[in-house]
């Protein structure tokens, strides 16, 4: 058991920490305010190898593990949500799908990978969800062995900025498969998806597909990794947005006076800031665990599911304590707290919500029963 | 970052695990009713080096780290709460104080049959008038040649009426606050002292709790423990250790709870299917199951601290008011989960209730731990300020 990071580790966290007081922290206040977008620090990250973070060396990533994928997010998302939103969606459930996959075209893989180009995993429908049953968006095989795909797809992260797709479809036979679909190619329209409470950084756009023409070669197999890192790159979004929430209310505590003493000295200031970081604390490690179980094999017990439902929930609590704790100041725009509880509401639009991800981890402990 | 356990780690697991499921789970009920000491299972403990599990081979004990102790504290604590409890305070309460600021003499005569299980333990620090506050306590140890004379009444001292051994706290100096607080060990065969009231309890029924009478017990001064005005450091110290050990109590409380109403969700039909195919029901197991990773987590967290000495109160305070809170919410929707039969004796859910109860209380209350969590978290990002 230890809880300590190795070097490298340590090193990326610290280097992403440092990109973020630098160039995240102050622009993410305008970026927020729909003034300018976070595409340069989104190509700048891809510079320094965080585009490709569970990528091989050879195939023109950083070849690290989920782990320290996990610890890069936390730190970004301390900065800026949905730009972290972003570089998850990219590294985790669209990326990392391709790997698991085993995809063959080496030198795309390596553009996406370098982070030369954005890749995207679209599956969410109207109705479709965590219901792979309902999915709406069909595949017919064609003469060549190609397919021909048609359907709509909403809320994509990444979905105006990225090259590629990975769509997911259902045959005629009503098999699922994963597609990957150049975003160029003919029928392929997109648009910004209806702006969100929170993480307005985040690029989102809904796909709408009509007969696209899609090579054999472009076939990807399933992925039950993805489906967890979406699961765990959200906690880990989750988790920043719970750090950078607790130290803004603390922060604010111990600044603000009140009867002639800072407000920290009273004890629902004190109970609340013990809750926030016990709860941050718990979060942490059981998102750790998982990061840890998957960086050394498959994922356990629910350890993905179980950090993800407390991750989420946790930073919902934790930042209404911190605009709480702001008085009336925790809402307005001068203060960054009213953005992280704006933030931590939306993080469920991610990846599968808490209900579901209640069902997951019930239906499997009655499993074992 | 590695989550794995040792091979040691694992064996103790497995040791207690089965220890649990054998002797313990099968006693706990009559336990609870009779209010009996379980002291063949505290035999037992003894016997598997787990009343002395991290102190060294050479002082009698098993010689195990922190975090295998609060593996077997929950693994024990699952099986009896009461059985945890007396094994908790063996460990952390007295065994871990004279391993850390006893002599070679004090070790030899009482740290080894401690942990060897041929003596029992108690830790009185508490009164009728102060707890938490600690430093409020009336109880003195004036010095009289090379003696020190005791007099006051400690209370809710658990294993109060088997232990032997005492380790006490008290004003060697009464004018000072904490400055003036010293801690004693005392032979309850060598020096008698008085048992007063035994408690009528809620829970945990098989472990005694009493307070303890000294009317001019006279002590030899070699059994001071640490320097003369030290007592408070080594009282807040062993607490901080004490609570690794019942944060790991109310984990094993919240388990046995989780796990029986599981089992009762898959076996009780309504409406047509079992009531565990309920999405109320499912809700409430999900988040019984990740809370109790949580807390768990919370616990290594503070025991693998402890292991490196780091410095590790605030962790520890942390792993005890969340094990504690969290051990109050899954027990209490466990015995929701059994209906009726929740709240009948038939089933074990309402003594798990009553049992998890205790722990956010005993051993430091949650306010205590929500203070020190938030001094310690106010402190960071003060410094971090500048």
């Amino acid at each position: 058991m230890d809880f300590a990071l190795d070097e490298t580790q340590q090193m990326i966290r610290d280097s992403v920490r440092s990109f973020v007081s630098g160039q995240v922290r102050e622009p993410a206040m305008k970026w927020n305010e729909g003034h300018g977008d976070a595409n340069a620090a989104l190509k700048e990250l891809g510079g320094l190898g965080l585009l490709g973070i569970l990528a091989p060396e050879n195939a023109g990533g950083a070849g690290l593990d989920v782990a320290t994928l996990i610890l890069s997010l936390i730190e970004l998302a301390t900065g800026d949500a949905g730009l972290a939103a972003m570089v998850a969606h990219h590294n985790g459930p669209a990326l990392g799908h391709l790997l698991d996959a085993d995809f063959s075209d080496k030198k795309l893989l390596s553009r996406f990978a370098s982070g030369d180009a954005l890749l995207c995993r679209a599956t969410d429908e109207g109705q479709a969800h965590l219901d792979s049953a309902t999915v709406e968006t069909t595949a017919t095989q064609q003469p060549d062995g190609g397919w021909q795909v048609s359907g709509s797809k909403r809320l994509v992260p990444l979905g105006t900025l990225a090259s590629h797709a990975i769509v997911s479809a259902k045959t005629l036979g009503g098999a699922d498969i994963h597609l990957l679909v150049d975003l160029s190619a003919p029928g392929v329209s997109r648009q910004a998806s209806a702006s969100l409470v929170g993480l307005s950084t985040c690029d989102l756009a809904d796909l709408t597909l009509s007969e696209v023409q899609v090579p054999a070669a472009m076939t990807v197999g399933s992925s039950s990794r993805a489906v967890a890192l979406g699961r765990l790159t959200t906690a880990a979004i989750a988790l920043g947005v719970t750090r950078a929430a607790l130290a803004a209310g603390v922060t604010y505590t111990l600044e603000r006076k009140q009867f002639g003493k800072p407000i920290a000295r009273f004890q629902p200031m004190q109970w609340q800031t013990a809750d926030s970081a016990t709860e941050l604390e718990a979060a942490e490690l059981l998102t750790y665990r998982a990061a840890w179980q998957l960086s050394t094999g498959d994922a356990r017990d629910f350890a993905v599911e179980k950090a993800a439902v407390f991750a989420m929930e946790a930073a919902q609590r934790v930042a209404d304590r911190a605009l709480q704790m702001h008085g009336g100041y925790g809402y307005t725009e001068d203060f960054p707290v009213e953005r992280h509880f704006r933030d931590a509401a939306t993080l469920r639009l991610l990846t599968d919500g808490p209900d579901l991800q209640r069902v997951v981890i019930a239906k499997g402990l009655a499993q074992a029963v | 970052m590695e989550f794995a356990l040792t091979e040691i780690q694992q064996m103790v697991l497995e040791t207690a695990h089965s220890f649990a499921d054998n002797e313990l789970l099968p006693n706990a009920a009559a336990t609870d009713k009779t209010g009996q000491f379980p002291a063949k299972s505290v035999k037992t403990l003894a016997e598997l080096g787990f009343l002395g599990m991290a102190v060294d081979e050479k002082w009698g004990g098993a010689g195990f780290d922190n975090l295998s102790y609060a593996i077997a504290m929950e693994e024990i604590s699952r099986g009896c709460a009461s059985t945890g409890v007396i094994m908790s305070v063996n460990n952390s309460l007295v065994c871990d104080p004279i391993k850390k600021f006893g002599n070679d003499e004090q070790k030899k005569k009482f740290l080894k049959p401690l942990a060897q299980g041929k003596r029992l333990g108690c830790f009185a620090l508490s009164e009728p008038g102060s707890g938490s506050d600690a430093a409020g306590m009336r109880t003195t140890a004036i010095l009289d040649g090379d003696h020190y004379v005791i007099n006051g009444t400690k209370n809710w001292i658990t294993s109060g009426k088997e232990a032997d051994v005492c380790v006490l706290i008290a004003h060697s100096d009464p004018s000072e606050r904490h400055k003036g607080i010293s801690a004693f060990i005392v032979d309850r065969n060598e020096t008698p002292y008085g048992i007063g009231k035994v408690e009528d309890k809620l829970g945990i029924k098989g472990s005694s709790t009493t307070s303890l009478v000294f009317e001019n017990v006279r002590v030899p001064a070699a059994n001071r423990l640490g320097a003369e005005g030290m007592g408070f450091k080594v009282a807040m110290s062993t607490l901080d250790g004490g609570r690794i050990g019942i944060a790991a109590q109310a984990l094993g409380i919240a388990r046995i709870a989780f796990e029986e109403a599981l089992a009762y969700s898959r076996e009780r039909s309504a409406f047509g299917k079992v009531i565990g195919d309920f999405g109320a029901i499912r809700e409430m197991l999900a988040d019984m199951a990740t809370e109790i990773d949580a807390a768990r987590l919370l616990i290594w967290r503070a025991a693998v601290g402890k292991d490196r000495g780091e410095n590790f109160g605030k962790h520890s305070a942390m792993a005890k008011l969340y094990a504690s809170e969290m051990s109050a919410r899954v027990c209490h929707k466990a015995l929701q989960i059994h209906g009726g039969y929740g709240y009948v004796k038939e089933y074990n859910a309402e003594r798990h209730v009553r049992d998890a109860r205790i722990t956010e209380i005993y051993e430091g209350t949650s306010e205590i731990q929500r203070l020190v969590i938030a001094r310690a978290t106010q402190v960071a990002f003060a410094k971090a300020q500048g």
